[in-house]
C-alpha cells in the first residue's frame, strides 16, 4: 500500500482554522438568538428588557466559545492498531477509541469559510452509542482524505465485505462512475416540485416565532396591527392572501432546494455510493453498499407529473431521527432507481411481487374515532351556540378521513425470498425495499380492537429505523414474522 | 459474493405461535406493586408537603378531590401492576429470544441473537432486595428495538446473558 504522506500514528490536531470556525459559529448563534431582539430595537420597542437578554446571550456564548477554543488545544487524535483514538476534554480528559470496523461513514462538509482555507468539516459516525461519535470543525482537506482512505482501506482488508475481484483493493482513490447528476434545468424542476405546503408551513411558523419572540421581549404586536386598517376579509383578500403565500412558498422551496442540491452528483464507486451537492456548503456523503439498510423512493403529485422521484438510501445510524445519515437524491427517474436496486440487490422486477393489501378496518376504525370527535365538537358547539366556529374542525376531520382512506387503498406489501417490498403514500407514491437479512427485530402489536378482529400490526426494525405494516390478519402477521426471522437467522451475510 | 436463493419449505419454518412463554419470577409481581406504591406515596407526600405552605390544599373541595383521585388512580395502577405480570413473559429459542408484554396493547418482540450488539444486567435497589435483575439486549441503530426483560432471578439473568453472549460470539466466528 502506498504510504500516505501524513503520519497518523503521532498525535494530530485539527487545523487552526477550527478556531475561526468556532468564532464563526458563536457569532452565528448570537445573531440567531438576538434576531428578534434586534427587530425590537429596530422597531424602537421597549429596549430595557432586550438589553438584559442581549447580555445574557453574549455572556453564555462567550463562555462556550472560550471553552471550545481551550478544548481545541486539548483535542488530538491518533491512529493505532486499526483504531481511531481521540483524546479530548479540559477538566476531565476523555479517551475515545473507535475500531475502524465500527465506523459507519466518514462524511465531509465544506462551507464558504472551509473552502477559503481549504479545510473540511469531518464527521465520523458509528452505529453504536452517541458518545462514540465525533466531528472536527476543520481538518486540512488532504489530511481528511488521507484519513478516510486509511480507514476505508483498513476496513476493506479486515472486514468480510463482498469484493469485486477485479478491484485493486490498494487503490486509495477508488474510481467513481456517475449514476446521475442534476442539470440546471433539472435542479429548477426539482425545486419547483418540492412540497410547497411544507414551505408554506415554515413561513407560517417563522412569523409565529417572530410574533412570540416580540411578545416575550415586551412588544405588543397587537398594538401595531391595530394601526393597519381593518381588512375586509372578503373573498378578494382571501384569494390575495393565498396567492401571496403560494408564491412565497414556491420561492422559498425553490431557493432551499437549489442551495441544497446545487451541482448534485450521484456517484458509484466499486463498493458504495457517494453524493456531492451544495451551493454554499459543499456536502459529501458516502455510503458503502453493506451499510445501506433499506432504500425507499417517493414522489408527490407534481413530481409524478414530470417523472421525478426522491430516492433515499438509509444507513445504520445511532439516532433514528438523524436524517442526515440518510442519503437523499432528488430528481431520479425510474431508470436510475432500477439501476440502484440492481446494484444493491440484483436485478429485481417488483411487478412480479405478490402484493397484499391491508385490512379495511385500518381506516374504518380511524374514521369512527375522528367522526365521534367531530360529533362531540358539533354537539358542544350547538349547546354553546357557536355553530359558526365548527367549519374548520369538520374540514380537518374530513381531510384526515379521506387521506387515511387513500393511504389504506395504497398500502400493500409483498416479499420474495430476499426482499420485502412495501408500497404506500397518500398524494404521492412511496416504495420501500428492505432485504430480509437486514432486519434486527420484529414486533407484533395488537390493540384490543385489533385483537377482537384477529388483526395485528407488524414492525420491522432495522439499524436504519422502523418499517411498519399495519392492520393485517394475525395469521398473516405470524406467517411473515416467522418467515423473516427464519431468513435472518439462516443468513450468514454481514448486515452492517 | 455467492448468491443463494434456496427454496424454503414453508412447513419447515419454526412457528413463533407454538412457543411456550416463561413467566417472570413471582417476586417481580411484588416488586412492581412496591414500586407503584412508592411512586404514589411520593406523589401524596409531595402534595402534603406543599399543602403545609398552601393552605387551600388542605381545605374542603381540594382535599376531597385529591384524596379520591389519588385512591382511584393508585388502586388502578396497583391493579395494572398485578395484572401486567400475567401478560409478561419471555421465551428463549436456539437462535432468538421472544418477549411478550402488555395487558390491553399486547406486543411480542423477537430478536435474533445474530443481531444483538451487546447485553447488560442491571439491578436497582428494590430489585436487589428481592434478588432480581433486569437483562437488556441492545441492537444497532435506534433504541426502539432494544429489549429489557425485568424480573429475572440474578442467577437466571447471568445464565441467560452468558448463553446469549456465547451465541453472539459463535455467530460472529462463523
Amino acid at each position: 500500500m502506498k504510504k500516505s504522506e501524513f503520519d497518523f500514528s503521532v498525535p494530530n490536531r485539527q487545523s487552526y482554522v477550527a478556531i475561526v470556525m468556532i468564532l464563526f459559529k458563536t457569532v452565528n448563534i448570537v445573531l440567531r438568538q438576538l434576531f428578534p431582539v434586534l427587530v425590537v430595537i429596530l422597531l424602537g420597542g421597549s429596549k430595557q428588557k432586550g438589553d438584559y437578554i442581549i447580555w445574557f446571550i453574549v455572556a453564555v456564548s462567550t463562555l462556550t466559545m472560550v471553552y471550545s477554543i481551550v478544548n481545541f488545544f486539548r483535542t488530538y487524535f491518533i491512529v493505532q492498531n486499526g483504531e481511531l483514538i481521540l483524546h479530548t476534554g479540559i477538566f476531565s480528559r476523555k479517551k475515545i477509541s473507535i475500531p475502524f470496523a465500527r465506523i459507519q461513514t466518514i462524511n465531509f462538509e465544506q462551507n464558504i469559510i472551509h473552502q477559503f482555507f481549504s479545510v473540511l468539516r469531518i464527521k465520523v459516525d458509528t452505529a453504536g452509542s452517541e458518545k462514540n461519535e465525533f466531528e472536527f470543525h476543520a481538518l486540512e482537506t488532504a489530511k481528511a482524505y488521507a484519513l478516510r482512505d486509511l480507514v476505508l482501506a483498513e476496513k476493506q482488508t479486515s472486514g468480510p465485505i463482498a469484493e469485486d475481484k477485479t478491484l485493486d483493493i490498494n487503490s486509495l482513490h477508488p474510481a467513481y462512475t456517475k449514476i446521475m447528476s442534476l442539470s440546471p434545468t433539472d435542479l429548477i424542476k426539482v425545486g419547483l416540485t418540492e412540497n410547497h405546503i411544507k414551505s408554506g408551513g415554515l413561513i407560517f411558523l417563522f412569523f409565529f416565532w417572530i410574533y412570540q419572540n416580540l411578545q416575550e421581549v415586551g412588544v405588543d404586536v397587537d398594538e401595531y396591527s391595530e394601526e393597519i386598517p381593518d381588512w375586509e376579509m372578503g373573498l378578494y383578500s382571501i384569494i390575495f392572501f393565498i396567492t401571496v403565500l403560494t408564491i412565497f412558498s414556491v420561492i422559498i422551496s425553490l431557493v432551499r432546494s437549489v442551495v441544497k442540491n446545487y451541482d448534485l452528483q450521484f456517484l458509484r464507486s466499486a463498493r458504495g455510493f457517494k453524493i456531492i451537492s451544495g451551493l454554499f456548503t459543499k456536502r459529501e456523503v458516502s455510503a458503502l453498499d453493506h451499510k445501506i439498510q433499506h432504500i425507499s423512493w417517493s414522489d408527490n403529485l407534481l413530481k409524478r407529473w414530470i417523472g421525478f422521484k426522491d430516492l433515499s438510501l438509509n444507513q445504520a445510524s445511532s439516532t433514528e431521527l438523524n436524517a442526515k445519515q440518510n442519503i437523499h437524491i432528488p430528481g431520479c427517474n425510474t431508470f436510475h432507481i432500477n439501476e440502484v436496486v440492481a446494484t444493491l440487490f440484483g436485478k429485481t422486477n417488483f411487478d412480479h411481487f405478490e402484493m397484499k393489501g391491508i385490512d379495511k378496518r385500518y381506516y374504518i376504525r380511524f374514521s369512527l374515532i375522528v367522526g365521534i370527535l367531530i360529533l362531540v365538537v358539533i354537539i358542544g358547539a350547538f349547546f354553546m351556540e357557536q355553530m359558526d366556529k365548527i367549519i374548520p374542525f369538520v374540514i380537518i376531520g374530513i381531510y384526515f378521513i379521506v387521506t387515511r382512506y387513500i393511504s389504506y387503498k395504497k398500502k400493500s406489501f409483498g416479499h420474495n425470498n430476499e426482499l420485502v417490498f412495501i408500497k404506500g403514500g397518500v398524494f404521492g407514491d412511496k416504495s420501500e425495499v428492505l432485504p430480509m437479512y437486514k432486519i434486527q427485530a420484529i414486533e407484533m402489536h395488537q390493540s384490543p380492537y385489533q385483537r377482537s378482529h384477529l388483526l395485528c400490526s407488524i414492525s420491522l426494525y432495522t439499524a436504519s429505523g422502523r418499517i411498519k405494516i399495519p392492520y393485517i390478519p394475525v395469521a398473516e402477521g405470524r406467517n411473515i414474522s416467522d418467515t423473516f426471522i427464519f431468513k435472518v437467522e439462516s443468513d450468514k451475510r454481514k448486515w452492517m | 459474493m455467492e448468491f443463494q436463493n434456496n427454496q424454503i419449505d414453508s412447513f419447515s419454518i419454526p412457528k413463533s405461535e407454538d412457543v411456550q412463554f416463561e413467566k417472570l419470577d413471582p417476586a417481580y409481581k411484588k416488586v412492581s406493586i412496591y414500586i407503584t406504591t412508592i411512586i404514589f406515596g411520593i406523589i401524596l407526600m409531595a402534595y402534603l408537603i406543599v399543602g403545609i405552605f398552601v393552605e387551600a390544599l388542605y381545605q374542603f373541595p381540594w382535599i376531597l378531590i385529591v384524596v379520591m383521585g389519588w385512591s382511584i388512580l393508585s388502586g388502578l395502577f396497583v391493579l395494572l401492576a398485578m395484572k401486567g405480570y400475567d401478560y409478561e413473559g419471555f421465551a428463549v429459542r436456539e437462535k432468538d429470544i421472544l418477549y411478550q408484554s402488555g395487558i390491553f396493547f399486547r406486543s411480542t418482540l423477537i430478536i435474533p441473537f445474530n443481531r444483538v450488539q451487546h447485553c447488560e444486567i442491571e439491578h436497582g435497589p428494590i430489585d436487589r432486595m428481592f434478588g432480581l435483575a433486569e437483562l437488556s439486549l441492545f441492537t444497532a441503530g435506534g433504541s426502539a428495538s432494544d429489549l429489557s426483560i425485568p424480573g429475572l432471578t440474578q442467577d437466571k439473568a447471568a445464565a441467560l446473558k452468558n448463553f446469549i453472549t456465547n451465541r453472539v460470539a459463535a455467530d460472529e466466528e462463523e
